[in-house]
């Protein structure tokens, strides 16, 4: 939609969400912040408890985070209300975020910093 | 004069009178004679493709679509000439194909019947929706060898037509048309819904279910705090579908879960819309028609309360970024972030979602005028 904030890849630098020196109250849901260009998901199988994670909104382009959300569509549709959860192991998660990262890091001077939280 | 002479012409050649002005082939159709209907700005802004404000026989209009799946499932179109004037939006699934045929085949069957019987009714309506199914089965009938899986490909129906002074709403599945009605002298506005809505979700339906399969104890299931009919379709009604209406295509090769473990002897969707008539009222303002996309997002009031506070033209882009904004907060995520997500996965945040707002000129409609030119435009089949 045109105007709105304008926000790009280049804005992005290390986050330290208790360093922000403003609090925007988009949400209301969650008293964390989420950083400007990520948001929250919420991941964890069956066996295992669920732990929230921060990643870049870009992640979700990725091909290798499709076949995450592709489990997530499986089981849950569509239909989700609220965060996002994906139902595959932490492990699983941690692996797929770590080879997104790695090949990013050689395209790009900055890092990615999505403070997890 | 000569523009008089233009108008008997053309309404003399085709009664309905609608000139269509083909932009691209696989773009709009936009109607309505371009630069003479004025202040037709349309825009694009990667997934989002709008027309902030028109002239059709009765008023303005406003319209705004939003691509989330890999292919566009919803349709829509507004053809508007001295008949009157129609809206549909048809919000499909499982595929375009059923969304693109009734966009293709709804009007004209109504258009048919309209003129042979000279006069517009629930009946008419009721009759195009008829055929309409009719004609879908049958070619899903055609392409059962070669394309299997059309047995699975439906849409929902909303329909308005306004004809003279009576608007007449006919649905079929979730889509939903709400009314915003002046209330008093205060300049306050109120939603009044003119749609029922066809959703397992909705505990009239089960109900409604419930008693026609009453020793069904599957015919409503809930899943992930989701109600589906069979544990499988969110909307009891629709055109096509014809899996869950005909036993003859509820056997392979279709996919294994939309197979029923017994044969229906009747069908469990139903085709047949419900129809309303309401006689227009001065204090009548607008109608905002959307697929469900929007209607997750925002509340009666809430769309009710974005038109009224604002201009009218960018009415429906408006109400699609208001869903959009409402979307993003529900997922922990900015508004201006969402862009980033591709069509497909985009799914994962919103549905496609098609507006439609018309703003009545009761100038117009008091003294059974419809003003020209003729108006006939159809959603794109992509947007990107």
């Amino acid at each position: 939609m045109g105007g709105g904030e304008k926000s790009t890849v280049r804005n992005f630098h290390l986050n330290l969400p208790h360093l922000h020196l403003h609090h925007q109250q988009h949400g209301k849901k969650q008293s964390r912040d989420v950083p400007k260009g990520c948001l929250a998901i919420k991941v964890g199988s069956t066996e295992e408890e669920q732990q929230r994670f921060v990643v870049p909104v870009i992640y979700f382009n990725h091909p290798l985070f499709m076949q995450l959300l592709k489990e997530a569509e499986e089981e849950y549709g569509f239909d989700q209300k609220g965060t996002i959860t994906i139902p595959c192991h932490v492990e699983e998660f941690r692996n797929v975020r770590g080879l997104i990262d790695g090949e990013r890091s050689l395209h790009h001077h900055h890092h990615v910093g999505c403070f997890r939280v | 004069m000569l523009q008089g002479l233009m108008n008997l012409l053309s309404v003399c050649w085709n009664p309905f009178g609608n000139e269509v002005e083909n932009h691209e082939t696989n773009g709009v159709l936009g109607g309505g004679g371009g630069g003479s209907s004025g202040g037709s700005r349309e825009g694009k802004d990667g997934l989002l493709w709008f027309r902030d404000i028109g002239k059709y026989g009765s008023g303005e209009f406003s319209m705004a679509v939003i691509q989330a799946n890999q292919v566009l499932e919803d349709q829509s179109q507004i053809e508007s000439g001295q008949f009157g004037t129609v809206v549909g939006i048809y919000d499909g699934h499982g595929g375009p194909e059923a969304a693109r045929y009734v966009c293709d085949h709804l009007f004209n069957h109504f258009r048919a019947m309209a003129e042979s019987e000279g006069v517009v009714t629930a009946e008419t309506i009721q009759r195009a929706f008829r055929q309409t199914e009719e004609g879908f089965t049958a070619l899903v009938s055609e392409l059962w060898s070669t394309r299997p899986n059309m047995a699975t490909v439906g849409t929902c129906s909303l329909v308005g037509v306004i004809y003279q002074q009576t608007l007449f709403i006919a649905n079929l599945g979730d889509s939903r048309v709400v009314l915003g009605k002046k209330v008093g002298n205060t300049g306050g506005m109120a939603a009044m819904q003119l749609s029922t809505e066809h959703n397992a979700n909705i505990e009239a339906i089960r109900h409604e279910l419930k008693e026609l399969y009453p020793d069904d104890p599957q015919i409503v299931v809930l899943k992930h705090g989701v109600w589906r009919v069979k544990g499988i379709i969110q909307v009891s009604r629709s055109i096509g579908d014809v899996y869950m209406k005909h036993a003859r295509f509820n056997r392979e090769p279709i996919s294994a879960k939309f197979r029923l473990p017994e044969p229906m002897n009747m069908p469990i969707l139903s085709a047949s819309p419900t129809i309303i008539s309401h006689a227009l009222h001065p204090d009548d303002s607008f109608l905002i028609f959307a697929s469900d996309g929007l209607w997750e997002h925002l509340s009666n009031e809430k769309a009710v309360a974005i038109v009224h506070s604002h201009p009218r033209a960018g009415s429906a882009k408006r109400l699609v970024k208001a869903a959009l904004q409402e979307a993003a907060r529900k997922r922990e995520m900015r508004y201006s972030d969402l862009r980033k997500i591709d069509k497909k996965v985009r799914r994962h945040f919103h549905d496609d979602i098609t507006v439609i707002v018309l703003f009545f000129n009761h100038d117009l409609i008091s003294r059974g005028a419809v003003q020209d030119p003729p108006v006939s435009i159809r959603s794109a089949l992509e947007h990107r």
